[in-house]
């Protein structure tokens, strides 16, 4: 399968200054990030603020470039500054704050920003803000103004814009964090759809443990470093590790953990309550 | 109470004047804000009252909304008719103190008053029955002979285009950040002018904070999203004049034609 | 004393296409040092309640008293209430105005008008209990991290020594140990100064943490109002009205319907866990 995320020893330093510009100091945002990111998977990104997750998507979006080290976005070199656009185009960003990235007054025209960018033909614009909103469940509100969505809408708005520069990868840095928990269940829920149907690979940035549970992958980041990386039963079956990083487990797997601390021989990485229950009636004596 | 500008916003219908080319309704506009101020008889007003009147009913926007719009300027309004009212020389019909009336004052008054409220009326309705990004859309098209002499007509209507959509966003966050200063014990009613001014600090501070972040998150998002400059791009609607358009101006050139004649 | 608030309605834009009923002839007693949770999903009324209960918002119809006094009498002082119900807003981050972190702190302190050294002492008390440490007393608001700048904004409304304090989502936006940081502390305050602490949240896991009485808005009416474990108990209802209850009290009753003899009440892991574990201690 094709590589869409490939970062060989990646690393990004910024010059810090005090306030005659004299250099105080050199930040290692990124401290030598060696991961990849396969076509069509959905990969989720874990780290406490200021652990170099966002720094590292605007890396993905080629908005930073790197110190040092390789980085291909769909076999793009992010170097490569002829492919900027091809870049941007091919791995779509979402931003956290829904109101900041949306720049029209309604919301079919928002979608049609990038495309409109891109110098789409206007038939072919329509077609695609159409298909896009259709894809995110906003096609009813195509002539709404975003002012008067809720969050989750916004962001579903915010996503449908991206596709519609039909991207292979869209990169979200902390879509949710904004959002109530509604709002939240709509967006991941909406990433598993286009994910699964229309197979866009999916990076997704958060600190919320329990938007994470579905994902192929999960990357934990601390330091500027990738600490940990796995599938979401692997990462979370180390409690102690993601309490170390200023993260948590969902509260099944922090329960189950508890119990077995205390004896009770329960597997590791439990993630849902069905697991949960399962496992537990296992003890019931016969 | 700054919920009440209504100016500038959009109102959503689907009327004949909503699916109008912005470019017939800029014009429009603008001759009708001419046609306005060129004449001074009763008969005159009532053909620019009747036209307005028949474009609002065509609009279907409701008139309670458009006259909430007027709240706003309500002070503005006050002090043009006063101001008229009371020193216009000519003819004396009331007077107390060093104040007063003269038929002239209550004819020009009354006259501004009409002028003003059907201006404001007129233009808000352009607004109302054109989204923001029809309307930068139709002037940066008008503008666009501009380019040749290298005025960055694009840039221009970008940047109109997000002012009017973070225009509400910030008023309110202003609501926001005055209720939050409140809330610590900050006090905007009661002292002299300076007092008061120093007071708006704490909302001042934080709202420009805001804008920025907001403008640097826009700026990236945007950049995200492929923009770079008016090159290259395409429309998703672009402008194009239809049958209805080649109707409105010929009413236009009939209303035209009419103050024309009632001119003479 | 307490807050007392008597069939308060409030109606936006009354007369026009917008008008809302966003509170509906709420009647709620909070009583001096409780912990309260406030939940419901976004547009229940929990913001404009919040705002009553300080004066920023008037009540359309009803009463609100406070130890005793109507609010909206034009005798009683609205600053007094407000330093006496301190109200931090979602992100207060964003209303940080001063030069330095100290005299931000310093804002509310003055308003109400106290002596220099009274201020002083205030300030640094609050800063103290934020957990923000003396050598950032003179460094810029906006230099400090996100989890910093939130501290101090909180610090700015408890240096006016409430009675009452409300926070509206105070962990927005934090990292998982951000947020138990600030909840922590949170409730640190409200146990060393006994002062009552209303917790607008949509976590259902801090809340049943951290609170002794849940109220949940829907719709502009108080929907329940008890123990976490009272209200969670009618998570079925709860999420007709798009809540839920803490994923624990699910899994509790997940195994009872699977034919283990537990109770059902718990609303935190430690009493999950307890519960469970007594449980396993019979099988063995």
């Amino acid at each position: 399968m094709k590589k869409m995320i490939d970062a060989k020893n990646l690393v990004f330093e910024y010059i810090r200054r005090d306030e005659e510009g004299n250099v105080e100091g050199i930040n290692r945002a990124i401290d030598d990030v060696t991961l990849d990111v396969q076509e069509g998977d959905f990969v989720a990104i874990l780290g406490h603020n200021g652990s170099g997750k966002s720094t590292m998507a605007k890396h993905l979006n080629a908005i930073l470039s790197p110190t040092e080290g390789t980085l291909y976005v769909n076999g793009y070199n992010v170097a490569d500054e002829e492919r900027l656009w091809d870049i941007r185009q091919s791995a779509g960003m979402v931003f956290q704050n829904p109101d900041n990235q949306i720049i029209a007054t309604v919301v079919e025209e928002d979608v049609g920003f990038g495309p409109e960018n891109l110098g789409v033909e206007t038939k072919e614009i329509w077609k695609r803000v159409e298909e896009s909103l259709k894809a995110v469940g906003m096609y009813e509100y195509r002539e709404h103004s975003p002012n008067k969505l809720s969050g989750g809408q916004k962001q579903r708005v915010a996503i449908a814009g991206i596709m519609a520069m039909r991207p292979k990868c869209i990169i979200l840095d902390e879509p949710t964090a904004m959002l109530d928990p509604n709002g939240r269940k709509e967006v991941i829920k909406t990433l598993h759809d286009l994910n699964k149907h229309e197979n866009i690979t999916i990076l997704l940035i958060t600190h919320y443990m329990d938007e994470v549970i579905d994902a192929d992958k999960v990357i934990v980041m601390d330091a500027g470093k990738v600490v940990m990386q796995g599938t979401p039963r692997e990462v979370f079956s180390r409690v102690e590790d993601m309490k170390k990083y200023r993260l948590d487990v969902p509260q099944v797997t922090e329960l189950a953990y508890e119990l077995s601390q205390k004896g009770m021989p329960l597997p590791a990485g439990i993630l849902t309550r069905e697991e949960f229950v399962e496992a537990v009636c296992k003890l019931k004596r016969r | 109470m700054i919920r009440d500008i209504t100016i500038g916003q959009y109102y959503p219908a689907d009327s004949i004047i909503h699916r109008l080319d912005p470019r017939v309704k800029l014009i429009g506009t603008i001759v009708y804000i001419v046609s306005l101020f060129l004449f001074h008889s009763f008969w005159g007003y009532l053909i620019t009252g009747t036209f307005l009147l028949s474009v609002i009913l065509l609009s279907k926007v409701p008139i309670k909304f458009i006259v909430r719009g007027l709240k706003a300027v309500i002070f503005l309004l006050l002090f043009t008719v006063a101001f008229n009212l009371f020193l216009t020389p000519g003819e004396e019909i009331w007077k107390l103190g060093f104040l007063h009336i003269t038929r002239e004052g209550l004819r020009t008054a009354g006259f501004m008053a009409i002028r003003l409220i059907t201006l404001i009326l007129g233009s808000s309705l352009m607004t109302f029955t054109t989204t923001p990004n029809q309307l930068t859309d139709g002037i940066e098209n008008l503008l666009g002979p501009l380019k040749v002499i290298h005025v960055p007509v694009h840039e221009v209507a970008m940047m109109m285009s997000i002012a009017l959509r973070f225009i509400p966003i910030l008023l309110e966050e202003t609501d926001k950040i005055m209720k939050a200063q409140q809330a610590r014990g900050a006090d905007f009613e009661t002292g002299n002018l300076i007092k008061r001014a120093k007071a708006m600090v704490p909302i001042l501070v934080p709202l420009f904070i805001s804008a920025f972040r907001r403008a640097s998150d826009l700026a990236m998002a945007m950049e995200a999203r492929c923009y770079r400059g008016g090159k290259g791009r395409t429309k998703m609607k672009p402008l194009r004049y239809h049958g209805r358009d080649a109707v409105a101006f010929l009413v236009f050139i009939a209303y035209i034609a009419a103050i024309v004649i009632f001119i003479k | 004393m307490a807050i007392i608030l008597n069939k308060v309605n409030y109606v936006y834009g009354a007369g026009t296409a917008y008008e809302k009923h966003a509170l509906k002839d709420v009647e709620l007693q909070i009583p001096d040092g409780q912990f309260i949770g406030l939940i419901g999903h976004t547009g229940s009324g929990k913001s404009t309640l919040t705002q009553h209960l300080n004066g920023l918002m008037k009540a359309t119809s009803g009463g609100v008293y406070y130890n005793g006094q109507d609010i909206d009498d034009p005798d009683f002082s609205k600053k007094e209430l407000r330093s006496k119900v301190g109200l931090v807003f979602q992100y207060p981050e964003h209303q940080l105005f001063e030069t330095t972190v100290l005299k931000d702190v310093q804002f509310g302190p003055k308003n109400l008008g106290l002596e220099p050294l009274e201020v002083d002492l205030r300030s640094y008390e609050a800063l103290k209990m934020v957990g923000i440490s003396d050598d950032l007393l003179d460094a810029s608001p906006f230099e400090l991290s996100g989890g910093q700048k939130r501290r101090v904004a909180i610090a700015g409304v408890l240096a006016m020594k409430p009675e009452v304090l409300i926070l509206d989502e105070p962990t927005a936006g934090l990292d998982p140990k951000g947020r138990d940081e600030i909840l922590d502390q949170i409730a640190k305050i409200h146990k060393e100064r006994k002062i009552t602490v209303i917790l607008v949240s949509h976590s259902m896991e801090d809340v049943a943490k951290y609170v002794d009485r849940i109220i949940v808005m829907n719709k502009g009416g108080v929907a329940f109002d008890g123990t976490p474990k009272e209200v969670f108990q009618h998570y079925t209802e709860l999420e007709q009205i798009g809540l839920a209850a803490p994923q624990v009290t699910y899994v509790m009753n997940d195994l009872k319907k699977a034919g283990l003899p537990v109770n059902t009440d718990a609303t935190t892991v430690n009493e999950a866990v307890d519960e469970l574990y007594a449980w396993w201690k019979t099988q063995a």
